[in-house]
């Protein structure tokens, strides 16, 4: 059957729509570096810029895996797009603080996609790690921040970075608790978590303010992994000061792997 | 943080010199804690695992420093010593969401403090071994109403640190004016705080000499337009038992700002007008001289004037915001409500609000035709949960907007909320607007009228008050013919 000039034109340019729309699923879901700036750039051009946003978080993705003893390594996996020439002074730089004792230093690895298809690398010799000073000025500690500038940013600028946290020796033997925010100060268009331990490290979560995530679990040889993703969430402005203490203002995840207080305690 | 660490011998020879035979419990408390802080400062030095372990109380005392679990693994060492109890806490300082008590971990702790379970008639106590200046007994307000981990074999959950009451927290400020028959006038201002505001004020004034002596300067300065400061004066900082309290004395020649005042008392307009204007020429970037300002133009009606000056301020200073609220107060006289509710809205989406403005915008939706919108409900919810659901005005309001809104169950249960707060046994004009509301909701309409009728005008009656709303609402009930027309239709 030959189908009309017009019907076939039509269904041409709906299954074009369909391929762009998952070519920019897919994008955010792929590992990192893997896209190409091309569509990067067109994955990040269905995504609007919010009015009065510095930037756009299009990918706000960490990984969190435990081994048997109870070491973290997280890696932080994050896409964006600068919007404004605020936004060039305010998100410039890549960096991760660290602490000596129980971290090694961190991986890190980036680029920048310019406006005119440009890719400039982040250069590892332009990468710093100092001490980081506590806010009072009474504490020392051997806390350090590796990083260092991006290159080649401008408005409309699309950064893509990776951080990679790994812990040396377990932080707390009984168990840690973090805590990670899905809320930024710029719109966030996608968010991932991903929690992946052993069977031996049972890890709880909680979920705070986010009634729409998708959540999967799976399990796979003596280990386990919870997928967190959620879609688009707003821009959120500053905690208030003198904020009760159970009042939930922004989403977030809260994970363990502590099984009991008595156990913490008695560490 | 095992009890391997608080080995008693490191700490004998300190316990030694602390007089542990005589008092109550709670002053030989004091008095090792006195002896903690003439041994040992705080300072932190938190390299490798000393991030989360503690010092040896003997390597505390050695350094003769210690950061917050340093210290107070070293005071639970000196009290146990002592044959009083004790254990090391851990908490997340407030203010902000606390730790959760469901998922168990290392990790949400930011601070180290001690804690003295009770035993028989004595009560539990609580104390910061970082806080120099507080007394035993009272904590930095970021301590108060915690979760805390106490260390401890018997520990199975967290428990709460006590919450600070408002009775515990009290500041005093008394200002004396002195005229002379000739010459400058002499202002005294006396300020006493008991509570952490106590503890806040001693570490204050045992700072850096220069530095308070010349913000002294400019506090009586810009409060005062005083000429200069002759003194300031306190009592011994380092003696707990006594309160510290602190005395401005400054002279001036300039009496502009207390006739102000007094004219404000005594409710002469005019003469306030031009005192205050007197005080914004002298000192033009004085938002109290603007306010005094604002203060007689509304009461004498000359609202294009507050405009003007309103405009002239936001324009030379854009980033202050008590201009922005005094722009929302003019719309509001001008009967402009939703002028101002919008202008209160920038300074919410600026993240500036704070209680009040997010009340004022919560409030003013009564006024406005049409249903509650659910923005303005969680606005009055956002209000009430920072004021921790003790504020009569903000449980007040979040109660009326339920009303309103058609949500009478709440409503009803908030008004009896901020009954509560207030300690009110009968209703006020105040509680009598909310239940009128919630009749109106109900389609009573002659007990609405009454209840309505029974709210009072204030002493300076102006629009937003609890009266006009509820004459608005008394003017717009429906009269007896059209109740029953309305009944004759169900």
């Amino acid at each position: 059957m030959r189908l009309p000039f017009r019907v076939l034109t039509l269904l041409q340019l709906l299954l074009f729509c369909f391929a762009i729309q998952l070519s920019a699923t897919d994008i955010w879901d792929g590992p990192a570096f893997s896209a190409t700036p091309e569509s990067l750039r067109q994955a990040a051009e269905a995504v609007q810029p919010s009015k009065d946003s510095e930037a756009t978080v299009l990918l706000n993705e960490m990984r969190f895996s435990f081994d048997p003893s109870g070491r973290m390594t997280e890696v932080r996996h994050r896409i964006y797009r600068v919007e404004t020439q605020e936004g060039v002074r305010g998100w410039s730089e890549v960096s991760a603080q660290w602490s000596p004792w129980y971290e090694a230093k961190p991986g890190i690895k980036a680029r920048v996609l310019t406006a005119d298809s440009a890719v400039h690398q982040l250069d590892s010799n332009t990468l710093e790690d100092l001490p980081v000073h506590e806010d009072g000025s009474d504490v020392y500690s051997d806390e350090r921040k590796y990083g260092g500038p991006l290159p080649a940013l401008t408005p409309g600028a699309i950064v893509e970075y990776e951080v990679v946290l790994h812990e040396t020796a377990p932080y707390f033997a009984a168990g840690v608790t973090r805590e990670r925010p899905f809320a930024w100060s710029v719109p966030v268009n996608k968010t991932r978590m991903v929690l992946n331990y052993p069977s031996s490290v049972p890890v709880r979560y909680n979920l705070q303010l986010l009634p729409e995530i998708s959540v999967i679990k799976s399990t796979a040889s003596n280990s386990e992994t919870i997928t967190l993703e959620q879609g688009p969430l707003p821009a959120y402005p500053d905690e208030p000061d003198h904020t009760p203490p159970d009042l939930v203002l922004f989403p977030t995840l809260q994970f363990t792997t502590g099984t009991s207080w008595q156990k913490v305690a008695a560490e | 943080m095992s009890d391997e660490k608080l080995r008693l011998t490191d700490v004998q020879p300190l316990i030694a010199k602390v007089k542990i035979k005589d008092g109550t419990r709670e002053q030989i408390i004091r008095r090792i804690v006195a002896e903690l802080h003439s041994n040992v400062r705080y300072t932190g030095v938190e390299f490798g695992e000393s991030n989360l372990i503690p010092q040896f109380p003997s390597e505390t005392l050695k350094r003769r420093y210690g950061d917050c679990k340093d210290k107070a693994a070293l005071l639970v060492t000196m009290l146990r010593s002592a044959g009083i109890p004790a254990n090391l806490a851990l908490l997340d300082t407030g203010p902000g969401l606390d730790v959760n008590p469901d998922l168990p971990g290392m990790g949400g702790f930011d601070h180290a403090i001690v804690y003295v379970p009770p035993v028989g008639p004595d009560p539990e106590i609580w104390v910061d071994a970082t806080a120099q200046y507080a007394q035993v007994g009272t904590l930095p307000w970021g301590d108060y109403g915690r979760r805390a981990l106490v260390i401890s074999m018997n520990t199975t959950s967290l428990v709460q640190t006590p919450e600070l009451t408002s009775d515990q927290v009290v500041h005093r400020e008394l200002r004396e004016f002195t005229m002379a028959e000739y010459g400058p006038a002499t202002i005294v201002e006396t300020n006493e705080d008991i509570g952490p505001g106590d503890a806040d004020a001693r570490h204050y004034y045992n700072g850096d000499n220069k530095e308070i002596r010349k913000q002294a300067e400019k506090y009586v300065s810009e409060m005062y337009l005083a000429d200069s400061l002759t003194s300031l004066e306190h009592g011994k900082l380092s003696n707990l038992e006594k309160p510290a309290s602190v005395k401005y004395v400054a002279i001036g020649t300039r009496l502009t700002l207390v006739m102000a005042y007094a004219y404000s008392a005594l409710e002469r307009w005019p003469e306030l007008l031009t005192s205050s204007e007197e005080l914004v020429m002298a000192e033009p970037t004085s938002v109290h001289g603007f306010n005094l300002i604002v203060i007689a133009y509304r009461q004498l009606k000359r609202f294009t004037d507050w405009q003007k000056l309103v405009e002239q301020r936001m324009q030379k200073y854009p980033d202050e915001i008590a201009y922005v609220r005094s722009a929302a107060q003019l719309a509001v006289y001008r009967g402009e409500i939703d002028r101002s509710r919008e202008i209160t809205k920038t300074i919410i989406d600026k993240g500036k609000s704070n209680e009040q403005d997010l009340n004022l915008y919560a409030w003013y939706a009564l006024f406005l035709p049409g249903p509650i919108a659910t923005e303005t409900l969680d606005m009055a919810h956002r209000e009430s949960d920072l004021s921790k659901n003790i504020n009569f005005s903000i449980l007040h309001t979040l109660a009326c907007v339920y009303a309103q809104a058609g949500k009478t169950t709440q409503a009803r249960e908030y008004l009896l909320k901020a009954m509560d707060a207030a300690h009110m046994e009968e209703p006020d004009s105040a509680i009598w607007l909310g239940f009128a509301l919630i009749a109106e909701q109900y389609g009573i309409f002659d007990a609405a009228g009454t209840m309505y009728r029974r709210v009072e005008k204030a002493k300076f009656e102006g629009p937003g008050t609890n009266y006009a709303v509820a004459q608005q609402h008394l003017a717009q009930l429906p009269t007896a013919a059209s109740t029953s027309t309305i009944s004759a239709k169900r």
